[in-house]
């Protein structure tokens, strides 16, 4: 408990109510579903009986001439998708260093939710203390959590010293309702025109409210994403998240910030203007990955949202193989689930162009890699296995750790990155890409099943004060 | 050279040993998760919470509104003042809005203190929130002196002046 006489406790009502997307019919779009994709393969099945005998394959011909043709088709999207990431990353960063940009230092409010976070709120508060920005308060939502996050949280709250300026640090205690709620909640306590959203066990760099800020001179630019970071590496598997947040995740924001469209604004780091979430309809809870779901509404409203490569929040990453299938398991359904919400814009580029191209983008993401990724392997193993050309599957390991280790040294330069990381493409997709894109395919499946699933929680192990931790802090 | 036969093989085994492993992972974390399903209660359209706040905000509100919070440079940045912008915002604002219409989060009873915060907050002005959220009107660029058209000319001016030093 805090020892501020000056610490007040008021009741207040908030408002609970969210845009609601149009109803859905399941049982009805679940039919629909089966009866088209029943016809399709029937009209493919029929085409390839009546014509096969027409040409000189057989079938075992046909399976691996039509394998062979996937691969190469796979092969063709994976380097074009690979070189396009990487120049328009290029050239964004170019961009960057290069134009001179002016401070903007409006009033901002840092929305922290949390929930059974004991553990890490603390620290992610002091290091909120620790951000140079002349003009900025802290606001703590605590969505109904059931351990003592709420009497930590409560012990931080008054005018606390900030590097240039004094500190107000609120916090709203509510029922639980989700990640979703608990932000909008802040958004409509807060009397700021700018908010930052952030996680509850994220640090941010000292200088991210300034870097993330002056986008905002732009009045087209609704919303600036982050950039984060791994914070507890030095194992193994944290390591190989390390460096898939920054080939994986970073670059492709790099890219998508060149063409000022950012198609998820990462949830440990997101500045965003309070007339573009209004405009958007604010968080809503009916998707579980509300990010990318906010993100899309901002994008379908046409605001621009850039990327900030220098506002950095250091996140903690899961340590243990349970815990990343259940993180990832999560960032697929919820992802799938935005991009149905929003689905008449993948079918009618005329509506919003832009948002047309970032769902496809995100489509390719989340179902049709994973899928030829683990179709390409599996394919290979066939191969090795019973038609004994077992170097088929080297020369294509080979080739995709080539193209992973370019693209992990170029994002290592650029953000001035521990050089070690590189050696982990050896192991990065033949190992810790397949694991999650097998997660990733079963999370579809269940996803287009409609089978039902929970939030969950990920254990936190604490990163500890900000002057501590095992990765490279600017 | 035998060396690729022998990395193969090691691929190989890495590979099927790898799918195995994701594939039984999988199964082990949906057997785990099946556990603890929750049925999800209904969503009440509002609901009480507890706000936590410094003593010292309410003084704040009460003597000072314009330059409570200044901007870096020492310009004046325009929080709540006397015209109400953020009580603009703040205010009852379903006219004609899509969305939700979010109701301000008040402050009931306080615990030994004044409602001079409520007050101050829920003062209904004169002036419309629709002006300032009409598409139109979205990308207005927020000044001193109220919203301004954003200067075309002085962006595509500077994007000139950025592609000649792009392209130098």
């Amino acid at each position: 408990m805090s020892k501020d006489p000056k610490i007040q406790k008021l009741q207040i009502a908030l408002d609970n109510r969210e845009v609601q997307p149009p109803k859905r019919n399941e049982k009805a779009e679940k039919i629909r579903a089966m009866f088209v994709s029943g016809i399709i393969s029937i009209i493919m099945l029929l085409t390839i009986f009546i014509t096969l005998p027409l040409t000189v394959l057989s079938w075992s011909g046909l399976f691996v001439y039509s394998s062979i043709v996937s691969l190469v088709i796979f092969l063709f999207i994976l380097l074009f998708r690979y070189f396009s990431t990487l120049v328009m990353a290029y050239l964004y960063i170019t961009k960057y260093t290069v134009e001179e940009k002016e401070g903007y230092y409006p009033f901002v409010s840092i929305l922290v939710p949390v929930f059974n976070e004991s553990m890490v709120v603390a620290d992610s508060v002091n290091s909120l203390l620790e951000i140079d920005y002349p003009n900025f308060e802290i606001i703590v939502i605590n969505d109904g959590s059931t351990d003592d996050t709420a009497l930590v949280a409560e012990s931080m709250v008054g005018y606390k010293k900030g590097i240039s300026s004094m500190v107000k640090i609120s916090l709203i205690n509510k029922p639980n309702g989700g990640k979703a709620k608990a932000l909008n909640a802040g958004i409509q306590y807060s009397e700021a025109d700018f908010v930052v959203c952030m996680d509850g066990d994220s640090q941010l760099s000292s200088n991210s409210l300034k870097v993330g800020m002056r986008h905002f001179i732009d009045p087209y630019v609704g919303a600036v994403a982050g950039n984060v970071k791994v914070w507890n590496r030095r194992k193994l598997f944290t390591d190989l998240q390390a460096l898939e947040y920054l080939e994986g995740l970073n670059l492709a924001r790099s890219a998508q910030g060149f063409l000022r469209m950012v198609n998820i604004i990462p949830g440990p780091m997101g500045f965003f203007r309070k007339s573009c979430l209004r405009d958007a309809g604010f968080y809503s809870s009916d998707t579980y990955a509300e990010d990318a779901d906010i993100t899309l509404k901002i994008l379908a409203k046409g605001w621009k949202i850039n990327y900030e490569p220098n506002a950095i929040s250091y996140t903690e990453a899961p340590t243990t193989l349970f815990q990343l299938l259940k993180q990832r398991y999560r960032w697929t359904r919820g992802i799938l689930q935005a991009i149905r919400k929003h689905r008449k814009f993948i079918f009618n580029p005329t509506l919003n162009f832009n948002n047309t191209l970032i769902l496809w983008s995100m489509f390719y993401e989340a179902l049709l890699w994973p899928a030829m990724n683990i179709f390409a392997n599996l394919f290979f193993i066939v191969v090795a296995l019973f038609y004994g050309m077992s170097s088929l599957i080297f020369f294509w390991w080979l080739g995709i750790m080539i193209l992973d280790m370019m693209a992990a040294i170029y994002c290592i330069a650029a953000e001035r990155e521990e050089f070690r990381l590189v050696l982990y493409a050896i192991v990065y997709r033949l190992v810790f890409i397949l694991v999650i894109d097998i997660t990733k395919a079963m999370a579809t499946v269940e996803e287009f099943l409609g089978i039902k699933m929970t939030w969950g929680k990920l254990e936190r192990s604490g990163m500890g004060s900000a002057s501590g931790g095992t990765a490279a802090k600017k | 050279m035998e060396l690729i036969p022998i990395l193969s093989l090691i691929i190989l085994v890495a590979t099927i040993s790898t799918f195995m492993l994701a594939v039984g992972a999988y199964i082990l974390y949906k057997v785990r998760e099946r556990k603890g399903n929750v049925a999800q209660a209904p969503q009440p359209a509002a609901i009480p919470a507890e706000l936590v706040t410094p003593t010292s905000l309410m003084a704040d509100q009460r003597t000072t509104h314009a330059g409570t919070r200044r901007t870096y440079t020492g310009e004046q940045y325009i929080t709540r003042d006397g015209t109400g912008e953020y009580q603009r915002f703040s205010t009852n604002v379903q006219d004609n809005v899509p969305g939700p219409d979010l109701r301000p989060t008040y402050v009931g009873e306080q615990q030994g203190q004044g409602s001079a915060y409520s007050e101050a907050r829920y003062t209904k002005s004169g002036a419309t929130e629709d002006e300032k959220y009409q598409p139109k009107k979205k990308f207005m660029r927020y000044t001193q002196e109220g919203y301004s058209e954003p200067l075309k000319d002085k962006i595509e001016k500077k994007k000139k002046d950025e592609d000649g030093l792009r392209w130098r």
